[in-house]
């Protein structure tokens, strides 16, 4: 897939994939790479860009006597996911008319 | 390659980022590593899947927004740099010091040093003895690092 296109999708993939509850780097890259392909270090610039805007927040929890960070959403990042899935039609529409399948409308 | 050595190579190779953001990188891949490694991969599996630390390394750099790098010091470095040259300058003239006042004395009077006229005799000798002590350039690498040291704290403290 396009990289451009694929970059701005996995932000929203990783948004999704925190609505089950929070996660943690690993765990997410496992999770996600069922449907898209993620390395170790895409996700990364991802969540840190995620956190940055205030769309997911982290804590830091003890495990086996070293430190994880969990990711979860924010209200900020659900609406975000939200929106974006409400206007998913947009985003079918440019790609039927992308690949020809939409109709001019107004002849 | 063991996640020791991995996150070493990282750190060296993202020395032109602030500290506090290589920290942040280190932390991902080293909670990263030890993940994989309890899902029962091997370190070197876990290396091959990550990928090299240079190559990760570029790619940070890459996308790395320009606050995250180190700003370059150039007040600092010039501090410095000046505080060594008078450090360097307030020695030689010290091991200088001793020498030239002694060769002074011997093949000339007193009155070569003309800045105190008027010491003449005993006295001449003791004056010429002390402007030979580089008084104000002790002082002066003195300030030199003084304010090279605050500079640095001020700088370090604004951050």
């Amino acid at each position: 897939m396009n990289t451009q296109i694929k970059k701005g999708l996995l932000e929203y993939c990783v948004l999704s994939q925190l609505q089950g509850g929070e996660s943690y780097g690993y765990q997410m890259i496992k999770d996600i790479s069922e449907y898209i392909s993620i390395s170790e270090s895409t996700l990364y610039p991802i969540l840190r860009r995620l956190e940055a805007e205030g769309l997911v927040q982290t804590r830091n929890v003890e495990h086996n006597n070293r430190i994880r960070r969990y990711f979860s959403l924010t209200e900020e990042g659900k609406m975000r996911l939200h929106d974006f899935v409400a206007e998913r039609y947009e985003l079918i529409r440019v790609i039927d008319f992308i690949s020809g399948k939409e109709q001019k409308r107004d002849e | 390659m063991n996640k020791k050595i991995f996150l070493d190579r990282l750190k060296k190779n993202l020395k032109e980022l602030k500290p506090a953001e290589i920290h942040k990188h280190l932390n991902y891949y080293e909670e990263l590593f030890s993940d994989m490694i309890e899902n029962g991969l091997s370190e070197a599996e876990a290396t091959a899947k990550i990928g090299t630390p240079e190559k990760i390394a570029e790619e940070i750099l890459e996308n790395a927004a320009v606050e995250e790098f180190r700003e370059r010091d150039t007040v600092g470095r010039v501090l410095t740099g000046m505080s060594i040259v008078f450090v360097v300058i307030a020695v030689l003239a010290k091991v200088c010091g001793w020498v030239l006042p002694m060769s002074f004395s011997t093949s000339s009077t007193g009155t070569s040093i003309g800045i105190i006229g008027g010491a003449d005799g005993p006295t001449s000798s003791f004056v010429a003895g002390k402007v030979g002590e580089p008084v104000a350039l002790y002082a002066l690498a003195a300030t030199m690092i003084t304010m090279t040291i605050i500079y640095k704290i001020y700088r370090r403290n604004k951050k």
